[in-house]
């Protein structure tokens, strides 16, 4: 089963976002700050990363880039979310490395097709 | 028939005859001219005798050996007082004489004395001095008069430009002292009318000891309340006083006999406003011109301070007026983010819902609730952009675009919408679009707003056409432009692509047009608080056409339809430059990146020197900077922060150059606010 790993501060997303990604036949494991969604990241490996940017501890570009410099994990497909009024985060988040960058707020539709296009992939 | 200035003459006659002695006495003395007879004793004495007094001409007998150097001593006990000198001879012994008289002897009466003779030429060689005595007053009092011009005007030099008000008190001082040499002056100087802020400066040569201090104090204050009435009720116990005192004159101290002095005094005002006192003191009179002169400079002090009260005030009111704008920016920013965050989670939690099996009815609802966080979304967004035009963070992404992909877009997403309310809804493309520059987000963002106003205030069964063509400046009235921009008129490009959103709704009067894009112009109208939505998106829209170098147009007539017309510049190197940099003027400049792109790769890499060099970029820690170049095109990028404005302002300017330079070289420049948290500051890496 495809593993996804949601790292967002905000629980109400993790939660609503675990529960669709498991009825569309996902595995989701989750963490609420940065510092815990390195430590699963590199603990269980997961097949994708869904990552928030602004979060407490370590915020997602340095989560995001600190995995695509270890060769151990660059394959890991990582999808960026942030909110729109940091429209430069996308072009940091490219840089950083992320696979994909999504608008918060974001249909569920739009981040299972990215999700699909990655997941389909491997 | 004498002068009366005679009578203050004095004359002094040294002999040691005293037939000679008597007789020049008595003749003097009967024409009433002051005389003192000097019997001869030794040279010393006689010269110590004329140092004590105070004699105008001096008369010696050659019976006297050494007359010769009596008289050059004579002549030079003061060369500038310039006393008479004149010698009684005889003609036998002056014929034997081979001494040179000319410098120290004036005149030369021959012995026995012709009366009448001696007593003319004395009467000329008094008025003579009496002359040359007015000449040396006209000739110091027109030397003080010329010195004290002098420094008036460097008086209102140094005023002139000046908006400090304790320098222009310090000037004031400064400008007084030179002028009246004073002993002590004291200005009484009210800070603020409204509050009892009250300052007593006084400079002086000497301390004034505490009860001359005292007694100053409540003299200046009694003055004061003469002078105006805005201070005869004050009460000036808090007065702080400030002394300045002269330190060569070490522990010495003004006593009460000090107030015997003379004194002059002046309110510092313009018109009715009272800006303080002035008292100056000086153990000398004051002259007619010491009181012209300080007229003078009280006048030219006077007319400044109104114009400094005046900018402080403005200035105070400015700072203020930002800090609240400011204020009321972030507020708006922080609520707005605060807003969206739960949107997600509900948005979310609608789709689970509607993944359920469930009834048709809440389905319907669920479907209802999604539209409005939809809506919800949408205005908070807008508040978003409006706080973003505000603190100048917004952030363009320039590229070369066709728009034939936005219209896709915007059939895509009304047409449901138009369907329902059974409006004709058409997209007429007439011309092949060339490509322009622009922000592809926010010319759907543009085209988006007009589509949703149309269909917002046009009745069901109306219609909707946007159209679009290729234009040429020339075919735009720019009378009717909403925003005439400079820059569409002064463009070397003149082709444009005009998109028209026109509508059979219910349009605007004409004297609405203009404001309609003025923010929250539909909440302060309220005429359509039925169409919803809290009026925002035309002065977003306006905001993103002027970043394009685009301009707006609207026709409208009312109960009948509206017409916008969007022109956007279309896609030239120049072009691209003009927005690229028009951009970066706006950009609020504190963290930035910077993206410079150019065709000649060595120019752009010397600039990037050049400004690093001067340090007009700094790099932050940890950021690096990335060059790389495709077939055509140099691109340098890096992160600098907290750049003086002078310093951007010149970057803009040399990079002005390069582009327009002899050897024309495309370059474009990009900068953009980086948004970070605090506690991510070290996070500048490209």
């Amino acid at each position: 089963m495809t593993k996804i790993l949601i790292v967002d501060d905000e629980k109400d997303i993790v939660e609503t976002m675990a529960f669709m990604l498991k009825t569309k036949g996902f595995e989701t494991i989750f963490a609420y700050d940065g510092e815990e969604g390195l430590k699963l990241a590199k603990e269980e490996h997961p097949d994708l990363i869904i990552l928030d940017v602004m979060m407490p501890k370590i915020n997602g570009y340095k989560i995001c880039r600190l995995l695509k410099y270890d060769a151990k994990y660059k394959n890991i497909p990582i999808i960026m979310v942030t909110a729109r009024s940091q429209e430069n985060d996308k072009l940091i988040g490219e840089e950083t490395g992320a696979d994909e960058y999504i608008t918060k707020p974001f249909e569920f539709n739009n981040i299972l097709e990215v999700i699909n296009k990655y997941t389909n992939l491997a | 028939m004498f002068d009366k200035i005679l009578i203050m003459a004095n004359i002094l006659m040294i002999s040691k005859n005293d037939n000679i002695l008597k007789e020049t006495m008595c003749l003097f003395s009967e024409h009433g001219i002051f005389n003192t007879p000097y019997f001869y004793d030794n040279d010393e004495n006689t010269i110590n005798f004329i140092k004590e007094n105070d004699f105008d001409t001096i008369l010696i007998d050659d019976e006297i050996d050494s007359y010769p150097i009596l008289l050059r001593q004579i002549k030079n006990i003061d060369p500038e007082k310039n006393i008479f000198t004149c010698l009684l001879y005889t003609m036998q012994k002056f014929a034997n004489s081979d001494e040179d008289f000319s410098g120290f002897v004036d005149v030369f009466f021959q012995k026995p004395l012709q009366k009448n003779i001696l007593i003319s030429t004395v009467n000329s060689l008094l008025k003579i001095r009496k002359n040359i005595e007015k000449f040396k007053q006209d000739n110091k009092e027109l030397n003080k008069s010329l010195y004290q011009l002098d420094v008036l005007y460097n008086t209102s030099f140094k005023l002139s430009g000046n908006l400090d008000k304790e320098k222009l008190y310090e000037i004031m001082f400064e400008a007084l002292e030179k002028t009246l040499s004073f002993d002590m002056a004291c200005a009484l100087i009210h800070t603020n009318s409204r509050k009892n802020e009250d300052k007593l400066i006084i400079h002086s040569l000497k301390k004034p000891d505490t009860a001359l201090l005292e007694t100053i104090k409540q003299q200046i204050i009694s003055i004061s309340k003469e002078n105006s009435t805005q201070n005869s009720q004050k009460d000036f116990s808090n007065l702080t006083i400030e002394e300045h005192i002269k330190p060569s004159y070490g522990n010495q101290n003004y006593d009460i006999k000090f107030l015997n002095s003379d004194k002059l005094t002046a309110p510092i005002s313009v018109k009715d406003e009272n800006f303080g006192t002035l008292l100056i003191y000086r153990n000398k009179p004051f002259q007619k011109e010491d009181v012209v002169c300080f007229q003078s400079i009280v006048h030219q002090v006077s007319s400044p301070l109104r114009a400094i009260t005046l900018y402080n005030e403005i200035k105070n009111t400015n700072i203020e007026l930002k800090k609240l704008e400011r204020i009321k920016s972030e507020f708006v920013s922080i609520v707005s983010h605060e807003l969206r965050t739960p949107l997600t989670p509900i948005n979310n939690s609608l789709d689970i819902v509607l993944s359920e099996n469930i009834s048709d009815a809440a389905k319907n609802f669920t479907n209802m609730a999604k539209r409005n966080v939809a809506r919800l979304s949408r205005m908070i967004e807008d508040l978003l952009d409006l706080s973003r035009i505000e603190t100048g963070k917004f952030v363009f992404k320039f590229n070369k675009y066709n728009i034939n992909s936005s219209f896709d877009f915007l059939l895509k997403t009304f047409k449901d919408q138009a369907q329902n309310k059974d409006i004709d809804f058409k997209i007429n493309i007439e011309d092949i679009l060339p490509d322009i520059y622009a922000d592809s987000g926010k010319i759907e963002q543009i085209l988006t707003n007009l589509t949703a106003n149309a269909l917002k205030f046009t009745p069901n069964g109306g219609k909707i056409t946007i159209s679009a063509k290729n234009i040429s400046i020339n075919d735009i009235n720019k009378s009717l432009l909403i925003n005439p921009v400079n820059t569409i008129i002064s463009a070397k490009d003149s082709k444009y692509i005009n998109i028209s959103i026109k509508d059979t709704g219910i349009g605007i009067k004409n004297e609405d047009i203009s404001k309609i894009f003025d923010k929250f112009s539909q909440i302060e109208n309220s005429l359509t608080r039925n169409a919803g939505g809290i009026g925002l998106g035309l002065t977003i829209t306006k905001h993103f056409i002027d970043a394009h170098l685009g301009a707006i147009l609207v026709k409208s007539e009312e109960n009948k339809g509206s017409d916008f017309n969007v022109f956007l510049p279309v896609y030239s190197e120049s072009k691209a430059f003009e927005i690229d940099l028009n951009t970066a003027k706006k950009l609020n400049n504190s963290t930035s990146l910077l993206t410079l792109k150019s065709h000649n790769e060595a120019k752009c890499i010397s600039l990037i020197s050049r400004l690093k060099n001067e340090n007009i970029i700094k790099n932050l820690k940890n950021s690096k900077e990335i060059s790389y170049k495709d077939s055509q095109t140099y691109t340098y990028k890096t992160y600098f922060s907290n750049m003086q404005k002078s310093a951007f302002d010149f970057m803009i300017n040399q990079i002005e150059k390069l582009i327009n330079g002899p050897e024309y070289t495309a370059c474009g420049i990009v900068l953009e606010k980086a948004v970070f948290n605090k506690e991510h500051d070290d996070d500048y890496s490209i």
